[in-house]
């Protein structure tokens, strides 16, 4: 058993607690699951979602889910994966709702990625910093939009949030084998977009 | 040299997501084939190029204003709960309260004001002969009147 999944292990156990708690009617077990796991949500919602001026709205509105239906939630399940299929859905639906796709600009960047590409410059230490990173954020940026939205759900929830190849397929409801391959396409039509950035490591 | 390890594995090894058995294959074809150590190269600088730099920042009080909001759903349930559970109970309730007033005011056999009656509207000594004359039969009601009444009255 590795660390990871050691650590993984007593953070479900923790979790089980406190929706045991919840289930007997003490809801300030519900605000500590919240607080435990209200950045994971934001920053999941943002890197999939984006359009920081909703995420807010968002992050209520996946707790939300959560509180309606904690009540009936398997604890055989992790609440970790549980919780991240929920928000992965809540942005799904707000994508559809806000039809991202055809938002394309003249720049050909969308108002959701030139968002993500401001809020980031925002928390450079300095202006020429900023600058330097706004070209690779904004390549990063298409380069994620071109990819099919499985592709990216792939490599947001590896990449960017971390989770572990089982948690992805419990999420996204794909086999293991899936999970690898899609991870794998994926990287390879994002590193084919990056190349100049790629190669330049080399 | 072997044949280059699928793509697929050396995506799945820089995950840290193979099986000792896998990992250690690789890494010795990694070792002799340069095309798939610069293949395994650039999938970890594609690792490193999405990896964020930073939380994205979650609003002060995010906790509080959910739970606030979940407090007012939860009274708003409940007063949208009663008037649902009113509206369906409205129909049953009306019929019950006719089906109430129906009862109460047909024609039935109060015993006790049919007695009053009885006794207000004669002073005769024989309830028999009250009977008698009323040419008919006996009723229900009739019984009821002779058990009430006094034994003087029928003698």
């Amino acid at each position: 058993m590795t660390v990871a999944m050691l650590t993984r292990s007593d953070a479900a156990e923790d979790d089980l607690s406190l929706i045991e708690a919840f289930k007997a009617g003490d809801e300030a077990a519900f605000t500590q699951l919240v607080k435990k796991y209200q950045q994971q949500v934001f920053n999941l919602l943002f890197h999939y979602a984006g359009r920081k001026e909703d995420i807010e709205d968002l992050a209520q509105e996946v707790f939300i889910k959560v509180y309606t239906h904690l009540a009936t939630f398997e604890t055989r399940a992790a609440f970790r994966t549980w919780l991240f299929r929920i928000a992965i859905n809540v942005s799904i639906d707000h994508s559809r709702k806000r039809k991202l796709r055809q938002m394309l600009s003249l720049d050909g960047l969308t108002e959701w990625a030139r968002e993500r590409v401001a809020f980031k410059s925002a928390q450079m230490p300095s202006p020429q910093i900023a600058a330097e990173q706004n070209d690779l954020d904004q390549h990063i940026q298409r380069g994620l939009e071109q990819l099919p939205e499985d592709f990216r759900k792939a490599l947001v929830l590896r990449d960017m949030e971390g989770l572990e190849y089982d948690e992805i397929a419990t999420i996204t409801g794909w086999s293991l084998g899936t999970v690898k391959s899609r991870l794998f396409r994926g990287r390879q039509r994002l590193r084919e977009f990056l190349k100049p950035y790629v190669e330049e490591a080399e | 040299m072997n044949a280059h390890t699928p793509s697929e594995s050396l995506s799945a090894y820089v995950d840290d997501a193979v099986n000792a058995m896998e990992r250690l294959e690789i890494e010795q074809h990694l070792s002799l084939c340069g095309q798939c150590k610069k293949e395994v190269d650039q999938l970890v600088r594609v690792k490193e190029l999405l990896r964020p730099q930073m939380n994205y920042p979650v609003p002060p009080f995010f906790a509080a204003r959910l739970t606030a909001t979940l407090k007012a759903r939860r009274e708003r349930n409940a007063l949208t709960d009663f008037v649902w559970i009113a509206k369906r109970l409205m129909p049953g309730f009306a019929i019950f309260l006719a089906v109430v007033w129906l009862w109460s005011s047909s024609p039935t056999s109060d015993v006790s004001s049919v007695a009053e009656e009885y006794f207000a509207s004669t002073d005769s000594t024989s309830a028999l002969a009250l009977l008698a004359a009323n040419e008919r039969d006996l009723t229900a009601d009739d019984v009821l009147h002779f058990a009430i009444l006094e034994p003087s009255d029928l003698e």
